[in-house]
């Protein structure tokens, strides 16, 4: 089943002669639990993808559905709640709130659904992403990669339809790069979870289900990976 | 030009918006200094060109018994340069005036020749006609043109002229316990002169009687001498005026012997009048200097003290103190924004290679193209604004300032002013960027570019965030502000008591907001009420009064004896107190009669719009003294018992004045102050409503004192009867054969009455049978009714004039006043004709006789306090609308880019499903934060500021209690809110404009 349907997608920058194409009549659908990399060089229009499947964004023109929920529908304030419990964003700077420690980072979408956290899926997550004993620190106290795990465990406490990642290795050295895709190949797996990773790392894109290669706004390929 | 300078020039190109904003803010601070300085140098300028027009530019005087030794003197020092100019006044001689010019004029006609530019220097300025420009002529006061035989010009004068001498009195001359009043310097000059002493005319008329010793004085060596008048003076100042009569001009006229000559000089470049006193003396060794023209060397800023001048020093120095804090803040604010902003734009220059030293360099270059473009233009604004504001109020500012308009404000622009403008600006300006240029120079260049810089969180807030990890603690609602705002205000909390920045900026800016909202508020306030004050302050209501008394029985008394149709025999006589005071009410409540009627007549003259009437009365009173304040005892001390005003058995005695206002009147002044109007109106236990407190004078300072300080009962003495005889009336106190002070009152008998008992007061006393009543003060009053005004000093009681029938005095006939307004311009003529219809209608009646009729035109005299409340008022309001402007530009603008700063984090925020309410809720948590946090320190240093205005105020207004102007509380409050309310939504608007994906772009720089 597809839980995210993209359809004639169309995002236009700027009016006139200065209007940017970012992204023009993309359609793509992913299946439940499926591992997504999206590749393309820079400039190419796979962040824009990226952000109008999260909600953070507004299409010129075209259709997202997520989880059957037309997503684009929706008031600012269902966006918002939309943001909070169908999708995780991961970005390349990790983006903390620099005054909340770890696991108040992590459960942030969950305070701002005004819901109690629930604190065995927070111990599983902490000891998964390998933040046992940083509970207590802030993101300043933190390596990049360890920010980084923050940043998933963030996106995926509330277990959302999609999680959405961009160059989420962009920023850290080989070793953090391979404990970041091990543990979202993990959490693939083991939970069912639907990824769309942007990257330029190939063995990261190998490591998927399927690329999605993006240029000038279009999809160049999609192709499954056989394993 | 090299790179750098380049790069500051293009990125303030750039940002137009942020540039101009900065250059607004020096703009703005240069302005303020400027209006501020240079309405204090025109107003200088103006007082001194006042000064000078009527006294004279001379700084001091000098005394000389030799006019050529004194000349010789004057032209060495000019010609050194030690004086600037000079002019002298040689007494000629004292010119013998008839009786009847003695009455108009005065003892002598002073007569001294004059040298020099004495228009200039001495202000002798003819009104009509010329200086004398030979022997034989003479310039005369305009009052010689005002006798019952008036002098015009051509006019030939001829008199005898000669030298005032002391002379020895033959017998002891009774000594007369009536005091002059005498100056110090008087009183110096005359412990010199002996029997035989000439007398020039600096000192007083001597007369032994009046002064308790034995000198008198007589004109000597009497010379007839003739003049032809060639002009007159109006202007009457220290030159032209003498102790023994106003001075004649001459010129080249032969002097009497012994005369002596005053010179009067200026000096430049003087800074203290103790420095103007030396160098006189030292350019006139043989002649000392008599007197320094004080009010001229104030004026030109040399200071010479006074409490007023101390007053407005006072508040200047305040003024300009809040301006400068203001001003930096404001730059400052501006320059730390613009350099925070660009953090980014400062590592990214750094990461190519600029050193620290060029970073400074740029941020100080921004600053002085800034402060190049901003300071000429806030000189311009603030000379221009001052412009415009002197030509619509010039009129008003010189009449408050030196009480007419003869000499008009203008602006006076010192290069000086300009100059500390100019430098003062800069300063402020360079020490605004000094932090901010710092600050770029130490900019983390990955930080930077990560945009990483803004808001990290403090050690404390390490400490804190470790804590915060457990199942329990875990976004636990805590604090109000969570608790109101929910999730909102829990980030908002845990992001203020962890963060390293708290938003201090936007607190500091609020904080600012208020104290400069409450200095003006307080200076308005303060200012308002020293002007309400020094106008003569609680005049009655209305632009006319009417006022008439009838001749009271001790009155008549004392005419018959005069005229000698006095029989004591026939004139009946009530046989007891109680008796005469019944017949004392009985004609009181006839005359209240009488003037209600009156007063309904004058109600019917056209234009005279009524507006209240009183009945207004004096009587002994008694009462417990601690019913009034220690000022009052301590004012009336020597008409009371003890040394300390109280009476041995605690009763402060004093004459009260009874004002009836007319029921309706009186009703609506009770109801005012919470009071049932009902309860006054019973003649068994007459109530009556005092007031507690009233303006005053003591020809130093402004005094606001408390009189009756509480409720209690007053006995009234009404009546007294000696022997069958009513006495004539009661002074307060009285004094035993020995001097001391044992009586509370004191009846007497018209002392020109021959058959007044020749027994001592206190046999007086003790034989009069007295009738009393007693009056309950059951509230009091701060201000006077309208009716009335405030300008009484004792103790003042209203009642209505219902009850002026069952309770009225004996001493004292009441005195009607009646209040009307009029069509404006008209006040005279219908003050006219309101007071002949007065007399008219008591001309109608022939149970009295008309003691007294006056009238009082107001109109003129509130139109002065209306100009001065104006001008005051305007200049409060400028002051208030810029340092508003100021107040909420800071505010705005740090609160709008304390957000806007911020915009990544909200966007992050965003992001991860914040909701914009949430965001709303978290923003308004903060601000309500950074409210409370601006709020208290504002409120304290408002509280400081506000007492310290009230402080040099009350140098000039004493007892003038403190308070905080609660309109300018509100007003502060209000438009903080506003301001914030307004930054915020145009900052969050900002935030969420932005589009979301740009602000979460980290590669932005």
């Amino acid at each position: 089943m597809d839980i995210l349907t993209v359809s004639h997608l169309t995002k236009t920058y700027g009016e006139g002669e200065t209007a940017t194409v970012a992204l023009n009549d993309v359609s793509l659908s992913v299946a439940e639990g499926e591992f997504v990399a999206i590749v393309g060089s820079s400039g190419s229009g796979k962040s824009t993808l990226l952000h109008l499947i999260g909600g953070v964004d507004r299409p010129t023109s075209g259709r997202v559905m997520v989880n059957g929920i037309d997503v684009y529908s929706r008031s600012d304030e269902e966006l918002a709640v939309f943001r909070r419990r169908e999708v995780g964003l991961v970005y390349q700077f990790y983006n903390l709130v620099p005054v909340l420690n770890v696991v108040e980072n992590i459960t942030l979408p969950v305070a701002l659904d005004g819901r109690p956290v629930n604190q065995q899926r927070l111990a599983d997550l902490v000891a998964k992403l390998g933040l046992r004993g940083r509970e207590g620190h802030l993101p300043s106290q933190l390596s990049g990669g360890q920010q980084q795990r923050v940043a998933i465990g963030r996106a995926l406490m509330n277990a959302p339809s999609v999680l959405l990642a961009d160059e989420p290795t962009g920023n850290l050295d080989t070793k953090n790069s391979a404990d970041i895709m091990q543990l979202l190949r993990a959490s693939n797996r083991e939970l069912g979870q639907t990824m769309l990773v942007i990257t330029h790392n190939e063995e990261i894109a190998l490591a998927a289900d399927r690329i999605i290669a993006i240029e000038d706004g279009r999809i160049v390929r999609d192709e499954r990976i056989r394993r | 030009m090299n790179a750098m300078t380049t790069f500051t020039l293009k990125s303030l190109r750039a940002n137009k918006v942020r540039t101009l904003v900065t250059i607004a803010g020096v703009a703005l601070a240069a302005a303020l200094l400027t209006a501020v300085l240079t309405s204090y140098t025109s107003l200088m300028d103006m007082m001194y060109r006042g000064e000078a027009h009527s006294g004279g530019t001379w700084q001091a005087q000098v005394q000389s018994n030799n006019l050529n030794q004194l000349e010789d003197e004057a032209k060495e020092a000019l010609d050194s340069g030690a004086i600037t100019t000079f002019a002298a006044l040689e007494n000629v001689g004292f010119g013998q005036l008839t009786d009847e010019q003695k009455n108009q004029i005065g003892y002598y006609l002073p007569i001294a020749n004059i040298t020099g530019d004495v228009e200039q220097i001495c202000a002798i300025r003819p009104s009509e006609g010329r200086l004398p420009q030979a022997p034989g002529e003479i310039l005369l006061s305009s009052i010689w043109q005002q006798t019952d035989q008036p002098v015009k010009l051509g006019d030939t004068l001829t008199l005898p002229v000669g030298q005032r001498q002391a002379v020895e009195v033959d017998d002891e001359s009774p000594s007369v316990d009536q005091t002059q009043w005498r100056s110090a310097e008087d009183a110096q000059r005359r412990s010199t002169i002996e029997a035989g002493s000439l007398l020039d005319s600096s000192i007083g008329y001597l007369n032994a009687a009046l002064d308790g010793d034995s000198l008198n004085e007589q004109l000597t060596n009497l010379q007839e001498r003739t003049f032809t008048v060639v002009g007159f003076y109006n202007d009457v100042n220290y030159c032209s005026n003498t102790n023994v009569g106003l001075m004649a001009f001459t010129c080249g006229e032969t002097p009497l012997e012994g005369m002596t000559a005053f010179g009067y000089a200026t000096l430049d470049d003087a800074s203290s009048s103790a420095q103007i006193e030396e160098r006189i003396e030292g350019a006139f060794p043989t002649s000392p200097v008599t007197r320094l023209h004080t009010a001229m060397l104030r004026y030109m800023g040399i200071n010479t003290g006074g409490a007023i001048w101390d007053t407005f020093y006072g508040i200047m120095t305040i003024l300009a103190a809040v301006i400068i804090v203001s001003c930096v803040s404001l730059i400052y604010n501006a320059f730390a924004i613009s350099v925070a902003e660009r953090s980014g734009q400062f590592g990214l220059l750094a990461s190519v290679g600029a050193s620290r030293g060029q970073l400074r360099r740029a941020v100080v270059t921004e600053a002085l193209a800034v402060a190049l473009v901003g300071i000429p233009l806030g000189l311009l604004v603030g000379i221009g604004g001052c412009a415009v504001t002197f030509y619509f109020l010039g009129d008003g500012i010189a009449t408050l300032f030196s009480g007419n308009s003869t000499v008009p404000f203008r602006l006076a622009v010192e290069p000086m002013v300009l100059a500390a403008v100019l430098a003062l600006t800069l300063v402020t300006v360079l020490f605004s960027v000094f932090v901010p240029a710092w600050r770029a120079s130490r900019t983390n260049i990955i930080d930077a570019l990560r945009g990483r810089q803004s808001r990290r969180a403090s050690k404390k807030g390490e400490k804190r965030a470790a804590r915060a990890t457990g199942p329990s603690q875990l976004w636990r609602q805590r604090g109000i502000a969570g608790r109101v705002f929910g999730i909102g205000g829990t980030l908002a909390r845990t992001n203020r008591r962890r963060g390293a920045s708290k938003g201090t900026a936007a607190s500091v800016s609020l904080a600012l907001a208020i104290v400069l909202l409450m200095t003006a508020g307080s200076l308005s306030t303060f200012l308002g009420t020293l002007a309400d004050v020094a106008s003569g302050g609680g005049m009655p209501e209305g632009d006319v009064a009417v006022s008439a008394g009838f001749m009271s029985p001790s009155e008549a008394k004392r005419q018959n004896l005069r005229n000698g149709s006095y029989d004591t025999q026939t004139a009946t006589q009530p046989a007891t107190a109680q008796e005469a005071a019944e017949v004392a009410q009985a004609r009181f409540a006839q005359q209240a009669t009488i003037f209600a009627e009156a007063y309904k007549a004058l109600s019917a003259v056209p234009d005279a719009e009524a507006i209240g009437w009183r009945l207004d009365s004096f009587a002994p009173v008694s009462m417990d003294a601690s019913m009034v304040s220690s000022h009052l005892v301590a004012e009336n001390g020597e008409t009371s018992l003890a040394s300390d005003g109280v009476a041995e058995n605690g009763k402060f005695n004093t004459h009260a004045l009874f004002v009836y206002l007319d029921d309706a009147a009186f009703d609506a002044y009770a109801r005012q102050l919470g009071q049932n109007p009902s309860d006054y109106y019973n003649p068994d236990h007459p109530r009556a409503i005092a007031i507690g407190r009233a303006y005053g004078n003591n020809g130093i300072s402004y005094t606001l004192i408390d009189t009756v300080t509480n409720t209690g009962t007053v006995q009234v003495t009404l009546a007294g009867v000696y022997k069958g005889r009513v006495v004539d009336g009661f002074a307060v106190g009285g004094r035993n054969e020995n001097g001391d002070l044992t009586r509370e009152i004191t009846p007497y008998f018209i002392s020109d009455d021959d058959s007044r008992p020749s027994v001592s007061d206190d046999e007086m006393l003790a034989g009069t049978q007295v009738a009393t009543y007693d009056v309950e003060i059951a509230a009091i009053a701060d201000e006077a009714p309208a009716a009335l005004g405030g300008g009484g000093e004792g103790v003042q009681l209203v009642l209505p004039m219902s009850m002026a029938s069952s309770h009225a005095f004996f001493l004292h006939d009441p005195s009607f006043h009646g209040l009307f307004n009029t069509p404006e311009g008209e006040s005279a003529e219908v003050a006219q004709a309101l007071i002949d219809r007065l007399g008219d209608t008591l001309a109608d009646q022939d149970q009295f006789t008309v003691s007294f009729l006056y009238m009082n035109d107001y109109a003129t005299g509130l139109n002065q306090n209306q100009i001065m409340a104006t001008v005051v008022n305007v200049f409060c309001l400028l002051f208030t609308v810029i340092l508003a402007l100021i107040a909420m530009a800071n505010v705005f603008n740090t609160v709008t880019n304390g957000l806007i700063l911020r915009q990544r984090e909200f966007a992050v925020m965003r992001s991860i499903g914040l909701a914009n309410r949430q965001f709303r809720r978290m923003i308004a948590s903060e601000c309500a934060t950074w409210c409370l946090r601006g709020l208290i320190p504002g409120s304290l240093i408002s509280l400081a500021v506000a007492y310290l205005l009230y402080q040099q105020v009350a140098g000039s207004l004493k007892g003038l209690a403190f308070f905080l102007p609660w309109s300018y509380v509100a007003l502060a409050a209000a438009l903080t809110a506003c301001t914030i309310l307004a930054s915020v939504a145009y900052g969050m608007h900002r935030c969420k404009a932005a589009n979301l994906v740009e602000a979460l772009r980290t590669d932005s720089v």
